[in-house]
């Protein structure tokens, strides 16, 4: 090849200027229609295998010369404008040509330039190492045509050149420095390459020594290793096989080289040629290919991301750590596993999606559900993407995942809790809103509560706008809401606001509002935001309770019973009623009280086990009779009845209670009464049969007593008499009021009674020195009385009078009118009653007379007389003083 | 029937159930000279007045097949004898019901015979008329 080569040049070489002369001939020859002009194309061509680019240019320049003088130089013809024509498109078509040459040529260096890229160091250290051997081979052939030159010389020095120049060609056009030394390691050979490399010329590196392209610390070492190597059997040491040493450039900058070193004996003479290059860009492309390695894999390893990368039989070249975790792999080693062995459970459609990916798609889906094999789920965001090949080709998939599930999870519980709020919100009886702070109250958002409220939309509020809750607000209220709202976000706190509003009905409904202001970052207020809730019923509610409230505090007032509210055996309440029963004057005295301190001390235990009951949950115990005592210390009879009740402060129990001693008093007294009707009866029964007897008795007396003269026995005899005398009396008092007739009330004069009376104890009264004191209302108003009855009542208190005063004395009567009744007084002043005697005064067989001078029944009698009579008797008594008897009696109509 | 005067002689029935008091009567008006006859309940007294009819009849009324009918009763049997009631501690109302049914005096026990004596006594001079006090 290489001789087809050299040939082809030499023959070029001559074979344009004969083929350029030819032409020029033959354009003279031939008609100007005839276009021969453009055979200038043929030499042109040629002109590339020459080696100076320009001399295509140059020739273009002659051919347009040629072909524009071949024109002037033929006769002129009636073509002569087509000739003008045709040679004007051949002048363009050889400039085209030769312009295209020059590109040609100049994009032929540039790819060689090209070559030396480090990524294609292999072909370019094989080139290398091809010119090396071909340089190695040349020279063998050089040697050996000089050699051979004695032998055959002619056919030598032809070979000879043939090599010379296309080892030239070589080390001129290799890439890599080669520098020739001889035996002394002077320098014979140094290309244009090592000029580059050294910085120094060719001129100025032949014949200096070797060393001066050493560091000077390795120079020694490098001469022995050269000769070492001359003397070895070895010819050729490749490229890299000798490590990387170091070279010196003239400017003395160090860099490190790669050399291959071969040796040959040319006439005894020995040459070393080593091959140099500079490695320098090579190291720190090394380097930087490292560095990205680590950082690619540093990046892979520790993305915050799952991330994993698989060769086409998806099996993993690489992972992320978090690729691990994710997938909860920890502890597994996944390189140069299947990805479905590590992933049985991946489903068909992600397969479908790994050959999609192969096949050069990128593929990704935002959501996607992977259920593992032991039955969880993740939630994945993933991209499956190929990767290529220097080649172009896809060399596997990269997968990146995100493991969503918590987002997703998130997102629902946000969903849900979003849910929620809708529905909460559209439920509550009011609605929530997000409005400005202006006298319209702008809503920016708004609840659909809104429309039960006032009747208007949502829409009409915040899209039509078409009516604003400024409007709606009853314009009673208007500026005292501005004015709260305004006031509670000057302080920064919530609001909480009544007031009432006009709906589209024209209605007014009262409602409550709470809400606050959101603030900016800056502080100023952004907005404000509540909630309205209607309280209309909740009003009206308040007003009904209020007035019954009042219904039950009116009922409590005018109670007949008097009420306590007892809690924690403290009085919290006592009506007027209490209040009076307590003998207090105003509640404050009650309150606070310990309710034992109100009771008897009798019935403190009963009250005890009473209360318990009650707060043992007990609703109420019955009315039993109990007794207090009052704030002065008297005991009172009183009806008690409990119940239990249960408010926002706890239980409390409510106490009635209702003063009995009236009615005590009338039972007891119905209960004297009945028991002296019993006397009575007793009386009756008895009196039938002891009355004979004493009659014999009498009798007896009496019959002896006209027998008998013996003055002693006739002294026995009177005081059987009046012993029976006695009997009788007591049997008639006792019978007369056992046994007294229904009154027959009339009419009547009371003064002709008393004076009546009187009179019968005229002699009496004289006779015991009692003086009489009348003092007779003239005239007096008619009682309502029976005239038997009143006479009796008056001689029973004469009576009573007469004996008080066995000394003399004065009786006082006197009877006068007052009010509806008449008053009758009986007073004497004799020894009095004693303070422990008054009380029984009125009851049956009560006497302080001596034995014989007093049945016991006279006042009793008196007093039911008086009673029967509904009138009314008092005593008044000072021992030694006196006792004065005051009856009223009521008054008889005027017309009876 | 004739006159009695001072008793002498006068048939008065004593009706008494009690013995003691009934011998308390005899002996007194025993003593007077009166002609006595005794029964000591109202039927014994009923069946004396039907046999013969005395001067005066002085009669308990609490006693057996006593009180205020049995007075009728005798009335009717002896409508001009006067007769004279006494009886245990009685009340206004029993002496108006015995005075009504034909009793000419009515004398509450204890009384001193006395008083019965000179009831009697006027009775027979006098007539019917006489009251007990």
């Amino acid at each position: 090849m290489k001789d087809v080569d050299s040939l082809v040049m030499r023959v070029v070489h001559w074979t344009i200027p004969l083929l350029t002369i030819g032409i020029f001939a033959v354009d003279l020859l031939t008609p100007v229609g005839i276009a021969v002009s453009i055979l200038y194309v043929v030499p042109l061509l040629l002109t590339v295998f020459r080696s100076k680019e320009q001399e295509s240019l140059y020739f273009c320049g002659l051919a347009t010369g040629l072909l524009w003088l071949g024109l002037f130089l033929k006769p002129p013809g009636s073509s002569l404008l087509y000739g003008v024509l045709n040679r004007t498109l051949g002048t363009l078509v050889l400039w085209i040509l030769a312009l295209g040459l020059i590109r040609f040529r100049r994009l032929q260096h540039e790819s060689v330039q090209a070559e030396r890229d480090l990524m294609s160091e292999r072909v370019e250290r094989a080139h290398a190492e091809g010119l090396m051997m071909e340089a190695q081979q040349a020279r063998y052939y050089a040697d050996r045509e000089a050699v051979r030159a004695g032998v055959g010389r002619k056919e030598a020095e032809g070979q000879l050149l043939v090599a010379q120049l296309r080892l030239e060609s070589i080390i001129e056009s290799a890439m890599d420095a080669i520098i020739t030394v001889d035996e002394d390691q002077r320098v014979v050979l140094f290309n244009h390459a090592a000029e580059q490399m050294f910085g120094c010329s060719t001129q100025a590196a032949i014949g200096q020594p070797l060393d001066r392209f050493l560091p000077t610390r390795f120079r020694d070492a490098h001469r022995h290793h050269v000769q070492g190597f001359g003397q070895s059997g070895v010819t050729s040491r490749k490229m890299g096989h000798l490590g990387t040493v170091m070279g010196l450039r003239s400017t003395g900058e160090e860099f490190p080289i790669e050399a291959a070193i071969s040796h040959i004996a040319v006439e005894h003479q020995k040459y070393y040629t080593v091959i140099l290059r500079d490695i320098t860009e090579r190291k720190q492309a090394e380097i930087v290919l490292k560095e990205t390695t680590e950082r690619w894999q540093l990046l892979m390893q520790y993305a915050p991301a799952a991330l994993a990368m698989l060769d086409r039989d998806l099996r993993y070249l690489a992972v992320s750590q978090r690729w691990m975790s994710d997938y909860r792999l920890e502890g597994q080693s996944l390189i140069g596993k299947s990805h479905y062995e590590v992933f049985p459970e991946i489903p068909e459609r992600w397969k479908i999606v790994h050959q999609r990916g192969l096949a050069g798609e990128v593929v990704r889906c935002e959501e996607d559900r992977f259920v593992r094999q032991d039955g969880t789920e993740q939630w994945l965001q993933w991209e499956v993407r190929p990767w290529y090949t220097i080649g172009g080709a896809v060399g596997g998939l990269v997968f990146f995942t995100e493991d969503i599930t918590e987002r997703k999870r998130g997102e629902e519980a946000l969903h849900e809790s979003q849910r929620q709020l809708t529905t909460l919100i559209s439920n509550i009886p009011g609605f929530v809103y997000r409005c400005r702070n202006d006298r319209d109250w702008t809503f920016e958002y708004l609840s659909e509560g809104v429309s039960d409220l006032t009747g208007y939309t949502v829409q009409e509020y915040l899209v039509q706008r078409s009516i604003s809750y400024g409007d709606n607000t009853h314009p009673g209220d208007r500026e005292r809401v501005w004015q709260e709202i305004q006031a509670a976000v000057a302080q920064r706190r919530p609001y909480e606001t009544t007031y009432r509003i006009l709906t589209r009905a024209g209605e007014v409904k009262s409602v409550w509002e709470r809400g606050e202001g959101i603030y900016a970052m800056d502080g100023g207020l952004n907005y404000l935001e509540g909630f309205v809730t209607d309280i209309t019923e909740r009003k009206r509610a308040e007003h009904l309770l209020r007035q019954s409230e009042e219904r039950y505090r009116r009922l409590i007032a005018i109670s007949p019973y008097a009420i306590l509210v007892n809690r924690g055996d403290r009085i919290l309440f006592a009506n007027d009623q209490a209040i009076k029963l307590f003998g207090a004057v105003k509640a404050d005295e009650i309150l606070g009280r310990s309710v034992m301190d109100l009771f008897h001390p009798d019935y403190h235990p009963a009250i005890r086990e009473r209360i318990h009951e009650l707060v043992e949950g007990r609703a109420q115990v019955p009315m039993l009779e109990e007794k207090i005592v009052t704030l002065s210390g008297r005991s009172v009879d009183a009806e008690v009845s409990a119940a239990r009740f249960v408010d926002e402060e706890g239980p409390a129990i409510l106490v009635m209670l209702r003063d009995i001693s009236e009615r005590k008093r009338l039972q007891e007294q119905l209960r004297k009464t009945e028991r002296i009707a019993e006397l009575g009866t007793v009386a009756s029964g008895m009196a039938h049969e002891i009355g004979t007897p004493m009659n014999v008795i009498l009798g007896r007396a009496e019959y002896l007593m006209d027998r008998v003269t013996e003055e002693p026995i006739k002294k026995g005899l009177q005081t059987i008499i009046t012993q029976v005398e006695r009997i009788t009396r007591v049997m008639n008092q006792l019978l007369s009021f056992a046994r007294r007739k229904t009154p027959e009330r009339g009419a009547l004069d009371l003064k002709q009674v008393v004076e009546d009376s009187l009179e019968m104890f005229h002699e009496r009264l004289t006779r015991s020195q009692i003086q009489l004191e009348l003092l007779l209302a003239d005239p007096c108003p008619m009682v309502l009385a029976d005239a038997d009855q009143m006479s009796q009542v008056m001689i029973n208190l004469v009576m009573n009078a007469v004996h008080a005063m066995p000394n003399g004395g004065t009786l006082h009567v006197a009877l006068a009118p007052e009010l509806q009744m008449v008053k009758l007084t009986v007073a004497d002043t004799g020894h009095g009653i004693p303070r422990e005697v008054i009380k029984k005064i009125f009851d049956p067989f009560f006497t302080t007379k001596e034995f014989g001078k007093g049945t016991g029944l006279g006042l009793t009698v008196v007093k039911g007389i008086i009673e029967e009579h509904q009138g009314s008797i008092a005593v008044e008594s000072q021992e030694g003083a006196g006792t004065t008897f005051t009856i009223l009696l009521p008054m008889a109509d005027n017309k009876t | 029937m004739s006159p009695v005067t001072n008793g002498k002689g006068a048939v008065l029935l004593i009706v008494e159930d009690d013995r003691e008091m009934r011998s308390l009567l005899c002996d007194e008006f025993c003593g007077m000279g009166y002609q006595l006859r005794e029964a000591r309940d109202g039927d014994e007294a009923f069946l004396s007045v039907l046999q013969s009819v005395p001067d005066a009849i002085l009669t308990d009324l609490r006693m057996p097949a006593g009180g205020d009918d049995y007075v009728s009763r005798l009335r009717t049997v002896a409508p001009q004898c006067p007769i004279v009631v006494m009886t245990a501690f009685g009340d206004a109302r029993l002496k108006a019901q015995v005075l009504k049914a034909g009793a000419n005096a009515y004398f509450d026990k204890p009384v001193h015979i006395a008083e019965l004596k000179n009831c009697v006594q006027q009775l027979l001079n006098h007539g019917p008329g006489a009251e007990g006090r």
